[in-house]
């Protein structure tokens, strides 16, 4: 008998317990009373239905998700496209690389949510504000993702493409980035959690829309069934969207 | 050690006239007075060379004296420190688009099919996608890999590797080849087979070659003169005629000349005695 048969267990099994953990807590949540869980506080599983039902009926959810996934998306193709072109920059070139290393590490060592208020004197609560903020999160993972893949071309490819008279262009295409393309799938991957973190806080902090700017509405008119419903939202839009990139990656896995 | 200056160690006669090498008479390439170092380390002293066109000259030495440098000068990766180089009179001051340089390492796009790889000078000369993969197939036919085409380079043994960069090399159709120790990380056979066909492939497309190598039955074989080196700084120390009275056969033209391995043999031993090098 092979010794891991034996820890394995059946997966009816494991989704069963699962399921039944999941029922005790709702059922708990549900039914406790309201001095150990203060239903203006905590809500009740019921409520949060009740008021998903109506968001999605009058379309707040979707309006929401919406914006909150444009955000993301733009923050992403923004903040991907400037990363990748500054870590090409500094990849090719020694002198652009000691230049700005210093302050892109001091930048990224920097808790980033202290520039939020900076930028809504800047730009105000819209949505260009939240895409710029999505965007600078993001940018240090394709940077240096990108910067990290042309460090690791050996100089014998270099110079073959020097000899063959390759304009920076071709260099760019012909192996800057396909040399650094697997680096950019996982810099797309790992990025996706902190553009969603990073868009949801600063709608949180000051907005006009989106699932952030929900759940801070929800809090203050002290409507808990809507930021767990909000949340739940955030959650589900989160997921898929990691889902999907992942897929895509695995799609495009890059043969080396 | 020697940290020189650049003008105690050589031999007079070195420097007052330029050694000429080999060919036809016209000089393809020129090291002018070159010398070069690495921040303190002097890796060549005043280094006077011709080769002329349609030889094939393999430059000996003792292991990191400099070799490998006199060949990314000669294809204008670096600038020499002191001194110039020329190729077909013009001083070198860019890389050197128009000589082959088939390096130590293999330096092939892993992402790449063979024909993708072979076909990369013609890319990025512009040439059309149906013209280059042609030309890239007809070169990969000399070599004898045709049936590899769509293989990646993960998935070819060393050898074929080799003859994949040389196929891309020769694909330029470039007038001159610069061969930095290409078949020493391959078995004694396939090493063999690959220096019949880089002669072969010589006399087909008239090329000129500098070969550098440490292994001398290879410079023997191959070369019709041989420029041996001094230990670091590299200086010329003698230029050797090779005889070849059989064609073709490698292993017949290293073995047959077995007192001239033995004379460089102990020139290259002399200097590693002489700075501790090895």
């Amino acid at each position: 008998m092979h010794w891991h048969a034996q820890h394995a267990p059946p997966r009816w099994k494991v989704n069963a317990t699962r399921m039944a953990v999941v029922l005790a807590i709702g059922l708990g949540w549900e039914f406790a009373p309201n001095r150990v869980l203060d239903e203006l506080l905590w809500s009740r599983p019921s409520a949060i239905y009740f008021q998903t039902v109506i968001w999605l009926m009058d379309g707040t959810l979707l309006r929401n998700a919406l914006a909150t996934l444009k955000t993301v998306a733009a923050g992403m193709l923004f903040g991907g496209a400037v990363g990748i072109a500054i870590g090409l920059l500094a990849g090719a070139s020694r002198a652009v690389a000691r230049l700005i290393i210093g302050p892109i590490e001091a930048l990224f060592a920097l808790p980033k949510i202290t520039l939020v208020p900076l930028f809504i004197l800047w730009m105000g609560i819209g949505a260009l504000q939240h895409i710029v903020f999505t965007a600078l999160v993001v940018f240090f993972f394709f940077f240096f993702a990108t910067f990290n893949g042309m460090r690791g071309i050996p100089a014998a490819l270099t110079n073959t493409l020097a000899l063959a008279g390759a304009s920076p262009l071709q260099r760019i295409i012909i192996l800057y980035l396909p040399a650094s393309f697997g680096w950019i799938v996982i810099a797309i991957r790992l990025a996706l959690p902190y553009a969603f973190v990073a868009a949801v806080s600063t709608e949180v902090i000051a907005s006009t829309s989106g699932l952030g700017h929900l759940v801070k509405g929800s809090s203050t008119i002290m409507n808990s069934a809507g930021m767990f419903s909000a949340m739940l939202a955030l959650l589900l839009v989160s997921l898929g969207a990691s889902y999907l990139a992942n897929a895509a990656a695995a799609k495009s896995r890059w043969k080396l | 050690m020697i940290l020189s200056t650049g003008n105690s160690m050589a031999d007079p006669l070195d420097r007052q006239r330029p050694a000429t090498v080999g060919g036809t008479g016209q000089p393809t390439l020129m090291f002018d007075g070159v010398s070069h170092a690495f921040g303190e380390v002097q890796v060549l002293d005043q280094i006077n060379l011709t080769v002329e066109h349609g030889s094939f000259v393999a430059l000996v030495g003792p292991s990191g004296c400099g070799k490998t440098t006199l060949l990314n000068l000669a294809a204008g990766l670096a600038l020499p420190d002191t001194g110039a180089v020329y190729y077909q009179g013009r001083q070198i001051l860019e890389p050197n688009t128009r000589a082959g340089y088939l390096t130590q390492d293999d330096a092939l796009l892993p992402w790449r099919d063979v024909v993708g790889n072979v076909a990369l000078p013609l890319e990025i000369k512009g040439i059309g996608r149906a013209a280059r993969f042609a030309s890239a197939r007809e070169i990969i036919k000399k070599v004898g890999l045709h049936r590899f085409e769509h293989h990646r380079p993960s998935q070819l043994s060393g050898g074929m590797r080799k003859r994949v960069s040389l196929a891309r090399t020769l694909i330029y159709k470039p007038e001159t080849l610069l061969l930095d120790e290409p078949f020493g990380a391959l078995d004694a056979q396939t090493r063999m087979l690959m220096q019949k066909q880089l002669l072969d492939l010589c006399r087909e497309f008239q090329l000129t070659v500098i070969l550098v190598t440490h292994d001398i039955g290879e410079a023997i074989a191959l070369a019709d003169r041989i420029v041996v080196l001094s230990a670091r700084p590299a200086r010329v120390i003698e230029i050797i005629d090779v005889p070849h009275p059989e064609e073709g056969n490698v292993f017949r033209r290293e073995r047959g000349n077995e007192e001239l391995y033995l004379r460089i043999w102990d020139q290259l031993a002399a200097q590693a005695a002489d700075t501790g090098s090895t």
